[in-house]
């Protein structure tokens, strides 16, 4: 007898759907009608709790999911047929299971803070429905992409979420870079959705093939029971579909050849960069590599590539943090970084290690990026953190929840970040499963992994220390008036706004005949200047930071428990997502003594260099003169030339290619083809106008002749056929 | 099968040919001398006046028209009458049903058409008078077009 | 062996027949209030004609879980596909008397009758597609056919709606003698006039039997063909649609055209011993009217006579769906016939209900160039014709695409290949008119003065967004629809048009 709550299922994504409707319909006429304040108040109020609602709700179900015995945690819910075509069927089914349930957790309980928080962050926003209006739709697909129990509806979610990035990246549309790198992001993404959509049609294809009863081909259940007996016989298959998954993965989540858009996509509003740019919708690609590891483990090539890009990301990225000035550049590219590590995990086959540290960078990177939107907010939405310094002293609360993110990421022992982090690596080098060739591609990430860990210590570091303490507090040096006239100032304007197409024009909030008629709302809109006193955020801002906070510190050890913490249950995580965990890690390696001396220091070595590094404040290698910054830290901040590279081949090439097309193949090859055709048609057809005289017995007589062929026809019929049937 | 409509096919075909030779023929081998009296209408003498294509009251027709919808009604109602006076079902009570049965029929079609006939009159089809005949103002239908779709 | 009507009365099924009689009683009714309301005011008779048709769908509905019946001696049959025609008939009836009153005043037509003869004429078409005999058939055409010749004329001040009619009416009796004539033969061959009797005639092989039993059997189709407008007794279309009233139109392409193809396709099945004899030579017609109505429609530049070439191309894509279904009874249904009916009417009666934006003061314009700019006029109408064009060239999403896409699947099951690729090549080419349509609409500026009407009237916009609705929507609701069709999961009475009743696939 299934219990009666996971009925309720549907509401998870229908409570989000209904938040996004009301936002459409009734938002600005509510607003209208209680006037700004009010009305904002209220609409944001709905729109935390449609997802605060679907949170509850995911709540009660996962509870009644964990008294089930472990085997018996994949509740299928079925609604309707969607698609019923000769030959495949896909209903409308979700799938109730511990991952699914994990990922809802993720999403609505950090989705509720942030919307919370959004309410504060966008409180001087014109737009305000259309902004949670999106949110909202964006949990609603991002739930659907996580709960669905086809590969159809997880596409649906994927392409849902996506779309929603990319209207949330150019909210503010009328900067026309905004537009550009919301452009940017979908399109990086079609790349890698070609790639899901093949593999998706490769199960298809091969299930079909191989006759199955139950035509659900794209379901997990039908795909879980069958595919390993088909990619057992071809190995093969099982690489290609899992590259081709993989191309999705890659687009989704950021990673190396496809990570281009992330970075842009800083261009939207912070929380959606918190909620959709670091704790949800890059992760998708690590869920679908979870969903679908039965496929992954058959095939160690494919494993072992996955490892590879994973690890070449993650130190990539994190070089170029270095070389970034922007607070939420960097942490875009920790955010990426962060993602190849998760990649590792998956590839190294521990599934669950990937989905714990989804978990804890949700926490810790969207408190991060929660924490630089209060900066920013604070700093009049100048995002240059070599205009900040000393903050700690305006904005405590910012100061000290993002303390915690920080050491968090930076894997200090006992936080979240170092729990699921030292798993990775260690489950790496522990591992057999990414094989390319006889070289065990595992064993090399997990020790190259540790100098990427050092990396991400140090930057954060850097990050933290020039923005909340340093020498001075540098926003002092901006003259107040007439910046045009300031060299330096115009100079590295100019400047970074050619670097990248971030949102550097800092008060884009209205035209300006939109601020002439508001003067209120345009007082709250200063420049940043010498005369410039930041403030704390408000309580709705803070108190996610806060809960975030404790969740950074704490989620790691709850997870997954420590000795020093007997009281805490060990594994706990592992035992929720794997149905058969495996105990004690098989074998030894080379120096294995030396994994948890470097798990426990590698973090706090980072830090330490970092703070000794960045103590006293910027440096002048990295001030606003770039000619006298290092040329390799000239190079990070420049993407190694890769970004520009990519935009150049795929700008320049394909409008070369397109002019070609357009001006040889389509104007005169295809446009003289379809003209002729076209003409000749039409000449056909005023042709036909002589049989069409208007005259009655012209019409009778072509009736006539007709009649005279089909009787004729007959009588031709009878006689060859002699009568017979 | 063949064979028994061939001949039949063959003397359609005949016909046809001989039909179409003979007015070929004397139209290509005949001599054309047209004269004035000769392409008159009428050969017997009688000299045309006016054009022949000339309009003349629509209400011939509808006179013609509704004289066919009386001719049915003597139609129906003859052959009706000559079976309801005397059914011969075959016993009395047989005879009953059938007769209310039929004059039930017959009577739900003389209503069908009274009601014709009422409408003829209502929009004076057979009134003769030029002025008024089939002025569909009879009706009151001059329409006035409504405020709502045609302001323009 | 069936009683002498004249020693018994017979006992009559009401059910069977209520509908036609709630329709064509309720002319009656529409007839009389129209000659007796004080003022020149229709509401009462529109109501009351809504009110029948109202009726009959009810009648219909209630009758669908029913089983087979016939009664009037065998006169007239029920049966899901005779049902579910004439609900699509009453419906589009419904649709029509919806966008057909503004439109009457705003062309000066003063004709109230209209209601009472459309209402007569429906019952004409739901007698013909509820029978299997074929005098009632016949007699159905001709209830049809009468009342819609007066309707085509009832814009007496319009030379074009004047000639449209005679030239209606006088190709109409030319194909109804044939038809009859084709009857009489038949008759005359096997003695009886039911369809299903005649099929089992049409087993034997005897050629006295067959020889005359297959020329009336062609002549019958003659008649239908042209009722269904399809080439070479198509010719009549494009002269009569262009020149009737816009409503008139609308109607003769629904319910005029439905009650033929239904019809064709009932005798069609009943006569698959004949197969052999109609197929090759209704797969030529069936090519010949989708070239023959796309291409001729290319170089139309009215809306109106375009429409009555796209009927005709229609209609050759209805045909190669009843002739895949002929062919193989046992793999296609007799579903995407019908299936199709219902988007080309929701279509047509959508587009021609924005069309009636034309009549302005008593004229009507419907060229390209008077849709000029509705863009700017009619937002909301202008997205509706340009979804419903697309829908006519078979664009997914949208019901056309389906339609059309279910025709070319069943004719690929069922091996004619030639109809398939005529048929996927000539959509192609209906590109080509369809979008002057959309492009009049959207991308021509106007010039010179506007003819047309700027606000469309109530019932029509409701007519108008109701079939685009429907038309969007009819993607997704595939299944119910479909099921709702075939009657598959009904107990009693699935979907089957032939007398050898196949299993719903």
């Amino acid at each position: 007898m299934q219990n009666p709550i996971f009925n309720q299922v549907w509401w998870i994504i229908g409570l989000p759907l209904i938040g996004f409707l009301i936002q459409c319909f009734f938002g600005k006429n509510v607003i209208e009608a209680l006037g700004p304040a009010k009305g904002k108040r209220v609409m944001g109020t709905l729109a935390v709790l449609a997802i605060a609602g679907s949170f509850g709700i995911g709540v009660a179900i996962i509870q009644a999911l964990a008294e089930l015995p472990p085997h018996d945690r994949g509740v299928i819910q079925t609604g309707l047929d969607w698609i019923r075509i000769a030959g495949i069927r896909i209903p409308f089914e979700l799938r109730i299971d511990p991952l699914s349930m994990t990922m809802v957790m993720v999403i609505t309980g950090i989705g509720s803070l942030i919307h919370l928080y959004a309410t504060g962050y966008m409180a001087e926003e014109k737009d305000y429905p259309r902004f949670f209006a999106y949110l909202n739709l964006f949990v609603a697909f991002m739930l659907m992409l996580v709960l669905g129990n086809n590969l159809a509806l997880l596409f649906i979610g994927w392409e849902g979420v996506g779309l929603c990035s990319y209207l949330l990246i150019g909210f503010w549309y009328k900067d026309f870079a905004n537009s550009i790198a919301a452009n940017k992001a979908f399109i990086v993404n079609r790349i890698g959705d070609v790639g899901l959509a093949l593999g998706m049609f490769l199960i298809v294809a091969l299930l079909a093939k191989e006759g199955i009863a139950d035509q659900r081909y794209l379901s997990y259940d039908v795909i879980f029971k069958a595919l390993p007996g088909i990619i057992e016989r071809e190995p093969m298959m099982a690489t290609a579909i899992a590259l081709c998954l993989f191309v999705g993965a890659c687009g989704k989540s950021a990673q190396f050849p496809l990570y281009l858009w992330l970075p842009d996509a800083m261009a939207g509003p912070t929380p959606v960069s918190a909620l959709i740019h670091a704790a949800t919708m890059v992760t998708a690609g690590v869920v679908l590599l979870t969903r679908m590891q039965i496929v992954f483990i058959a095939s160690p090539i494919a494993s072992a590539i996955v490892v590879i890009v994973g690890l070449f990301t993650a130190i990539f990225a994190a070089l170029i943090a270095f070389g970034q000035t922007d607070i939420k550049k960097v942490l875009a590219y920790s955010t990426v970084s962060q993602l190849g590590f998760m990649f590792i995990a998956c590839g190294v086959g521990a599934y669950w290690v990937g989905m714990f540290h989804v978990i804890t960078h949700a926490f810790f990177k969207a408190l991060l990026f929660l924490g630089s939107g209060a900066v920013i907010h604070a700093m009049a939405h100048d995002q240059d953190m070599r205009n900040y310094g000393k903050l700690q002293k305006y904005i405590p609360i910012t100061c000290a929840t993002m303390v915690i993110g920080w050491i968090a990421i930076a894997g200090i022992p006992l936080t979240s970040g170092w729990f699921s982090k030292e798993e990775i690596l260690h489950e790496a080098l522990f591992s057999h499963q990414a094989m390319l060739g006889g070289f065990n591609v595992g064993l090399a990430a997990g020790w190259i992994g540790f100098v990427a860990a050092l990396l991400t210590a140090i930057y954060m570091t850097r990050m933290m220390m020039l923005t909340f303490w340093g020498g001075q507090e540098r926003w002092r040096l901006i003259p107040a008036k007439n910046h045009e006239d300031h060299h330096g100032h115009d100079k590295h304007h100019a400047h970074a706004h050619h670097e990248d197409h971030g949102p550097d024009e800092h008060a884009f909030f209205m035209t300006d005949e939109e601020m002439a008629a508001q003067p209120h709302e345009h007082e709250h809109h200063h420049e940043l200047d010498e005369n410039h006193k930041p403030h704390e955020v408000p309580v709705s801002m803070w108190f996610p930071l806060v809960v975030l906070a404790l969740f950074s510190a704490g989620s790691g050890l709850w997870l997954k428990g420590h000795e020093w913490f007997g009281s805490v249950p060990k594994n706990r995580l592992e035992n929720w997502l794997v149905e058969h965990p495996h105990e004690a890690h098989h074998g030894t390696i080379k120096y294995g003594e030396l994994v948890p001396i470097l798990g426990m220091w590698i973090g706090v070595a980072g830090l330490i260099l970092g703070a000794l590094w960045y103590m006293r404040g910027l440096p002048k290698s990295e001030g606003w003169d770039l000619a006298r910054w290092n040329p390799l830290r000239r190079a990070a901040g420049n993407q190694f030339g890769y970004d520009a590279a990519m935009m150049n081949a795929g700008i320049e090439g394909g409008g070369t290619l397109a002019t070609w097309l357009w001006k040889v193949v389509d104007s005169k090859v295809i446009d003289g083809a379809v003209n002729g055709i076209g003409g000749l048609l039409s000449g056909v057809s005023k042709g036909y106008g002589w049989l069409q005289s208007g005259y009655t017995r012209g019409y009778a007589l072509m009736m006539l002749a007709g009649c005279a062929g089909l009787l004729g026809w007959i009588v031709y019929a009878i006689n060859n056929m002699g009568g017979k049937g | 099968m063949a064979n028994d409509f061939t001949p039949i096919l063959i003397l359609v075909g005949l016909a046809a040919i001989i039909c179409g030779a003979m007015v070929t023929l004397s139209w290509v081998l005949g001599p054309k001398k047209v004269t004035p009296y000769k392409s008159s209408p009428y050969e017997c003498g009688v000299t045309p006046s006016g054009s022949a294509r000339e309009r003349f009251p629509i209400k011939f027709y509808l006179v013609a028209m509704l004289f066919i919808l009386f001719d049915i009604e003597v139609v129906f109602l003859w052959s009706w009458l000559t079976v309801f006076v005397d059914p011969k079902m075959g016993s009395a009570a047989a005879d009953l049903n059938f007769q209310v049965f039929s004059f039930v029929a017959i009577m739900v079609y003389m209503l069908l058409w009274i009601i014709g006939d009422w409408y003829v009159l209502k929009i004076d089809a057979i009134n003769w008078d030029e002025e008024a005949a089939l002025d569909a103002a009879k009706l009151g239908t001059v329409l006035e077009p409504l405020a709502e779709g045609d302001a323009a | 062996m069936r009683l002498n009507p004249l020693h018994t009365p017979p006992s009559i099924d009401w059910m069977v027949v209520s509908p036609v009689l709630a329709v064509s009683v309720g002319g009656v009714l529409a007839l009389l209030l129209a000659m007796f309301r004080p003022k020149a005011d229709n509401t009462a008779v529109i109501w009351t004609s809504l009110l029948a048709l109202f009726g009959a769908g009810y009648a219909l509905v209630a009758q669908l879980p029913l089983p087979e019946a016939s009664t009037f001696g065998d006169m007239v049959y029920r049966d899901r596909l005779g049902l579910i025609a004439q609900l699509l008939i009453v419906i589009s009836t419904a649709v029509v008397i919806l966008f057909s009153e503004q439109y009457l005043r705003a062309r000066r037509i003063p004709f109230s009758e209209f209601y009472p003869l459309a209402l007569w004429s429906s019952a004409g078409a739901m007698m013909m597609v509820s029978t299997k005999s074929l005098l009632m058939v016949f007699i159905g055409l001709e209830v049809l056919s009468i009342a819609l010749y007066v309707m085509a004329g009832m814009a007496k001040q319009s030379n074009r709606s004047e000639e449209s009619a005679i030239k209606y009416f006088l190709l109409g009796s030319f194909a109804s003698a044939w038809l009859l004539l084709g009857i009489a033969y038949i008759f005359g061959t096997t003695g009886t006039l039911n369809i299903e009797a005649i099929a089992g005639a049409a087993v034997s092989d005897n050629a006295l039997v067959r020889g005359p039993l297959l020329f009336g059997f062609s002549l019958l189709l003659i008649g239908l063909l042209f009722k269904a407008a399809l080439a070479p007794f198509h010719q009549w279309t494009p002269d009569v649609y262009q020149g009737a009233p816009i409503n008139v139109t609308a109607f003769m392409a629904t319910v005029s055209k439905a009650a033929a193809v239904v019809t064709l396709l009932r005798v069609l099945n009943h006569a698959l011993p004949l197969k052999d004899f109609f197929i090759p030579a209704l797969t030529v017609v069936a090519m010949l009217t989708m070239i023959v109505g796309n291409i001729a429609a290319l170089a139309q530049t009215d809306v109106k006579r375009l429409m009555g070439y796209s009927s005709i191309a229609n209609a050759g894509y209805l045909l190669v769906a009843i002739l895949a279904h002929v062919k193989s009874p046992d793999q296609v249904p007799v579903t995407t016939t019908l299936f199709f009916l219902v988007a080309y009417a929701a279509t047509t009666l959508g587009l021609f209900a924005i069309l009636t934006l034309a009549a302005k003061d008593g004229k009507e314009e419907t060229s390209f160039a008077d849709l000029n700019g509705l863009y700017h006029r009619e937002p909301i109408l202008a997205v509706c014709l340009a979804i419903l064009s697309f829908s006519l060239i078979g664009v997914p999403p949208l019901a056309g695409f389906l339609g059309k896409f279910l025709i070319f699947q069943d004719a690929i099951v069922a091996e004619q290949l030639p109809l398939a690729v005529v048929l996927a090549i000539t959509s192609v080419i209906s590109i080509g008119y369809y979008l002057k349509v959309v492009r009049a609409t959207w991308v021509d500026e106007p010039q010179g003065e506007i003819s047309t009407r700027s606000v469309l009237p109530g019932g029509a916009k409701f007519a108008a967004l109701a079939c685009t609705g429907i038309v969007v929507l009819l993607m997704i609701l595939q299944t119910p629809v479909s099921k709702f069709i075939s009657g598959s999961g009904q107990p009693s009475a699935p979907l089957s048009a032939s007398a050898n009743a196949q299993p719903d696939r």
